[in-house]
């Protein structure tokens, strides 16, 4: 199931582990989140947290400070996960550094549902 | 220098044995060259300079000589007069001469004992080589004078066009095949015409020149475009005629267009050019149509203009092919380049490709008295298949990478915000207004207005729109994660966002940070 704490799952657009200690599941996002990467995304994510199981985490932070943009269909996806988390009792805590994607955020309300910390951070890519 | 072939060649031979010295001046002199001789670095430097290096055909000198070597002076040598040849005389199996002799770019070496055979051979070759050397850099002078000559003349803008017109022109040698003129008939009337003979060579660059020649001293003789333009036809179908069946025949790809300073229209010839961009004076990319066949392919043409409205437009941009290959060769849009190239004095420097073909374009300010800074501008015009939707990752690294090349870093952060917005309307594009499909196209324009500091897009799209008022759904999107989502985050990220057309038009602004 883990390998180097590592959950192991298809795709490479994303990967997490389970900080049972502070009770987190950790997802890294490694590029955009866009129309072209969402079903890979929504499908890793899927599996991530099925691997995990509900029982050793409470929050699941989604690291996407490697990503630049995100687009509709990726608010849509991180709407369908807060909502699938709500429903497990879970809590998603949103981290992101890129200015735009704080925009689309706050403007879709999609920070009214998650825990957003937001350090901005020069693009670099 | 030219050299008289009827003069004996001079030889230069440096040497401070007295044997060794005679020996080669005899040698020499047998074998029909004029021999002067040094017997040291000193000397012979200031003999060169009595004589004049130019005058010399070859040098022959030892490797040791008193204070300063023979490889030293042919060093000071092709410093003063690098097309002349010199051979150095070593002793046997000196290796490391050899070496450095070559280094210094001695055109040969002889090991001693040298023979009157051996000698007179490689001097022969020597001065052969300087010879040619000497005419190759003679015929470089030329084709670079001819150069300046030809990169002066197409950028020659008459002083009341200056505010209106600006050319980019660079020729893919010394001498180009495109050529551009202009000529002013007076009351603020002008002509002016871009030409692309078929072909790369110096061949091409001499008919150019030739029909830039037929076409100023037609209009200077009053004769009207659509004469002129006649002749060149017959001329080139003549010279087809002429031709052998292995040479490949001249054809002549030209724009032109004739206008006034009241003139609703401009009248525009367009034989085998690429077609003409017409800009708004909203910023709207509008392709003016395809034009004839190239001069020189049919036997009758027809002269007639096409009208080209002056109405409502600001901008006229003109180019050749090469424009286009360059921009590809560079993976931008060729409005990126010519937004960049029309702005720098020198926007060659520092480009990692070279173009593989002439390039010249011109751009002309449609509304006299308007500063250019007053009218938008393109960076890009593209259309897309519906298909396209299933490649959007390759095409917003395109639209990213035009930005980049044609604005630097002149949105800061807010390229992302600028990114998304594209492609957030060209989705809604290519999926409902193209439906996907290979047959229909949407088409992405950017241009960019300098006084107003902003970026304007344009995503058009053939499909039907919607009867409801996009606005008003927008402007009440409380389900975020509803159907606009995407044209509600254009509307949220740009500074300005209107729907055209029943919604087959979105355009939208973004603020840029002013030049400089």
């Amino acid at each position: 199931m883990e390998q180097n704490g590592l959950i192991q799952h298809s795709g490479h657009l994303i990967e997490g582990h389970v900080d049972e200690r502070k009770g987190r599941l950790l997802v890294e996002v490694k590029d955009d989140v866009t129309s072209s990467q969402v079903p890979e995304l929504r499908r890793g994510l899927m599996q991530i947290t099925q691997a995990a199981g509900f029982d050793t985490w409470k929050d699941l932070y989604l690291d996407m400070r490697n990503s630049r943009m995100i687009d509709s269909m990726g608010i849509n996806w991180l709407f369908a996960e807060t909502v699938r988390l709500k429903e497990n009792k879970k809590r998603m805590v949103l981290r992101i550094s890129s200015p735009a994607i704080y925009r689309v955020v706050q403007f879709a309300g999609l920070d009214k549902l998650v825990i957003l910390k937001f350090r901005r951070r020069k693009q670099t890519r | 220098m030219v050299e008289s072939p009827n003069r004996e060649p001079v030889i230069l031979v440096v040497e401070d044995d007295p044997h060794s010295r005679n020996f080669m001046e005899s040698s020499l002199e047998l074998s029909g060259f004029k021999v002067l001789c040094a017997d040291s670095v000193e000397s012979a430097r200031e003999l060169s300079g009595n004589v004049g290096l130019a005058t010399i055909s070859a040098v022959v000198s030892d490797y040791r000589l008193p204070r300063d070597s023979g490889t030293a002076f042919v060093r000071w040598v092709r410093e003063q007069d690098g097309a002349l040849a010199s051979i150095i005389i070593t002793g046997q199996g000196e290796k490391s001469i050899v070496e450095e002799s070559i280094a210094a770019g001695v055109f040969h070496y002889l090991e001693k004992p040298v023979t009157h055979q051996q000698l007179r051979e490689v001097v022969w070759s020597a001065v052969e080589n300087t010879r040619l050397q000497r005419k190759y850099v003679a015929d470089r002078k030329g084709l670079q004078a001819l150069e300046h000559l030809g990169q002066s003349m197409n950028v020659v803008v008459p002083e009341l066009l200056k505010d209106r017109l600006s050319v980019l022109y660079r020729p893919l040698h010394e001498v180009g095949g495109d050529f551009f003129i202009t000529h002013e008939f007076g009351k603020g009337r002008f002509v002016v015409l871009m030409g692309d003979i078929s072909g790369h060579d110096i061949r091409s660059g001499y008919v150019s020149t030739y029909f830039q020649g037929m076409f100023r001293g037609s209009l200077e003789g009053s004769a009207r475009i659509a004469n002129a333009l006649d002749l060149f036809n017959r001329s080139l179908r003549q010279q087809a005629l002429q031709e052998s069946d292995h040479a490949e025949s001249v054809s002549l790809s030209l724009s032109a267009i004739d206008f006034g300073p009241q003139d609703d229209y401009i009248q525009h010839w367009n034989f085998g050019f690429t077609p003409c961009q017409l800009v708004s004076r909203e910023g709207r990319i509008r392709e003016c149509p395809f034009g004839r066949f190239p001069l020189g392919w049919m036997e009758e043409i027809s002269t007639m203009p096409v009208p080209i409205r002056v109405k409502g437009n600001n901008l006229l941009y003109i180019f050749t092919d090469g424009l286009l290959e360059f921009a590809n060769t560079l993976n931008i849009n060729y409005f990126s380049l010519l937004y960049r190239f029309l702005r720098s004095h020198n926007p060659w420097e520092g480009l990692q490709q070279a173009p593989t073909d002439d390039i010249l374009a011109i751009r002309l300010n449609l509304i006299p008295d308007l500063p250019l800074t007053q009218s938008f501008e393109p960076i890009l015009s593209e259309h897309y298949a519906g298909t396209e939707v299933d490649h959007v990752d390759q095409l917003q690294a395109n639209w990213r990478r035009c930005i980049t090349f044609a604005l630097d870093d002149r949105l800061g952060d807010r390229l992302y915000d600028l990114l998304i917005c594209i492609r957030e309307g060209m989705l809604n594009a290519l999926t409902h207004g193209c439906e996907g499909s290979s047959e229909k196209f949407a088409h992405l324009q950017i241009c960019v207005n300098e006084d107003k500091d902003v970026l304007r897009i344009y995503i058009d799209d053939p499909g039907r729109g919607h009867a409801f008022n996009l606005e008003e759904r927008l402007a009440k999107l409380s389900e975020q994660t509803g159907k606009h989502l995407g044209l509600g985050i254009i509307q949220h990220l740009s500074d300005e966002f209107r729907v055209e057309n029943k919604g087959t038009s979105l355009v939208f602004d973004f603020e840029v940070n002013p030049v400089g």
